[in-house]
């Protein structure tokens, strides 16, 4: 009997009004709040009601980058119950159509996210009244991080040209995959059916492929179901700090190397060059996008935010 | 299921990203991409792919280049692929075999021939 199709991790709610974009990467300092605050202020800039969420709970920064020092009431008030709704959270910022849910910096532990206080989290994110979510998630590969990205729609991947950067990149991927499969093996109570692939699966390779052809020898019609939902996951990919020619060709070579080992279809935005700009208007506090619209980084920002939109259409 | 490939099973255009109809030029900058992509001092394999693996895609790629760049070869091997078939999942799993069946394999029934040619052309009953 072919198993009903239902999504745990729903990540396709969205309505087509309304679009969550989740800003990730596993390896800090590759600029993601740097990215999803330029995209936000572009994004507003072109009449769009766009919120922006500070959901790196061990290190929020974006309420820096948008100029807004005052303290107002932010996330950790939300996980800590203080406010019954995440839109008593938020923020207008210095521009017009963009308001910010910051990240919170009194109350301590907040990464340390329950499971249900996650949910209440995700539920009210997806009520939100805009044209545009975009949620600036933090380091690492906990689980939240990794909700967190795979309900976007797509999620975005900020990487560097450097070893360190690409391998944990490729690291969050993978942790992402197993966080899909997962969750659709205990949705359909198929561990069984899993333990016993993992006992004969060929000199224990752990590779997409030997896992697949062990399902599918053993139940195609949930091979299939893991496959789609698989499929279903395409991730974004930007290219940040980029100087050299081979690091402008890095973009669609991740994504080629992404296919054909990972099985996933992730799409290249595009790359954004180094520049110094970025730190000086990091250090005078203003906002790169508006200081410097001529730039050939803020040029290939608008560019990717037009790549985007085109995306969810 | 299509996308679940390994390397070694790929065709020519799957290894180089490339539809039926690229034109020469794409096959160009798609073998430079690959070139790129999986050369030595390329970044983007960076600990998903061993040494081996790469330097056998490199090994696929430079063979798919060499087919596909000349137009005689590419339809020559467009050829091939067109008289392989799709691949259509084995849906007669009561047969091992998909070869067509000669009537030697059928069963011997004596007389059976003979009562469905009496069966189809019996007269109709007025």
């Amino acid at each position: 009997m072919q198993p009903e199709e239902k999504f745990p991790l729903s990540h396709s709610t969205s309505s087509p009004s309304k679009t969550i974009w989740s800003v990730g990467g596993g390896k800090g300092g590759t600029g993601k709040s740097f990215i999803a605050a330029s995209l936000a202020i572009y994004f507003a800039s072109q009449k769009n009601n766009v919120i922006l969420i500070d959901a790196d709970l061990g290190g929020p920064n974006l309420h820096t980058l948008l100029g807004i020092n005052n303290s107002t009431l932010d996330l950790g008030h939300f996980f800590a119950n203080k406010v019954s709704s995440l839109k008593q959270t938020l923020v207008q910022t210095p521009f017009q159509g963009l308001k910010l849910i910051k990240g919170t910096d009194k109350i301590p532990f907040t990464a340390n996210l329950n499971y249900y206080k996650k949910l209440k989290f995700i539920r009210h994110i997806k009520n939100f009244e805009a044209d545009r979510i975009i949620i600036d998630i933090g380091t690492g590969t906990a689980y939240n991080y990794l909700d967190f990205f795979i309900l976007s729609n797509p999620g975005i991947i900020v990487i560097n040209p450097e070893p360190t950067s690409i391998e944990n990149a490729y690291y969050f991927l993978k942790s992402c995959l197993i966080r899909i499969l997962k969750s659709y093996i205990n949705y359909y109570k198929i561990q069984n059916l899993v333990r016993k692939i993992a006992d004969s699966t060929e000199n224990n390779s752990k590779s997409i492929y030997s896992f697949f052809n062990a399902i599918i020898s053993q139940d195609k019609s949930y091979a299939h179901l893991l496959y789609r939902a698989l499929r279903k996951f395409k991730p974004c990919l930007i290219v940040n700090k980029a100087k050299t020619k081979q690091d402008w060709l890095l973009g669609e070579s991740m994504v080629d190397v992404i296919q054909k080992y990972l099985v996933i279809k992730a799409k290249f935005l595009g790359t954004v060059p180094y520049d110094e700009k970025v730190h000086l208007s990091l250090k005078n506090f203003s906002s790169f996008m508006t200081t410097y619209p001529d730039s050939e980084a803020a040029q290939s920002i608008r560019s990717i935010a037009s790549k985007l939109s085109k995306n969810c259409e | 299921m299509k996308g679940i490939k390994k390397i070694e099973n790929m065709d020519y255009y799957e290894i180089l990203n490339l539809t039926k109809d690229a034109s020469p030029s794409d096959i160009e900058r798609a073998y430079h991409l690959g070139k790129a992509t999986y050369g030595p001092n390329s970044l983007a394999p960076y600990r998903l792919l061993s040494e081996e693996e790469r330097k056998f895609m490199l090994k696929k790629i430079e063979e798919a280049y060499q087919n596909l760049k000349d137009p005689e070869k590419k339809k020559l091997y467009d050829l091939k692929m067109l008289k392989k078939g799709p691949e259509w999942e084995n849906k007669a799993y009561f047969r091992k075999s998909t070869k067509k069946l000669k009537i030697e394999d059928a069963e011997n029934h004596p007389g059976f021939w003979k009562k469905i040619k009496h069966f189809l052309f019996q007269p109709p009953r007025k």
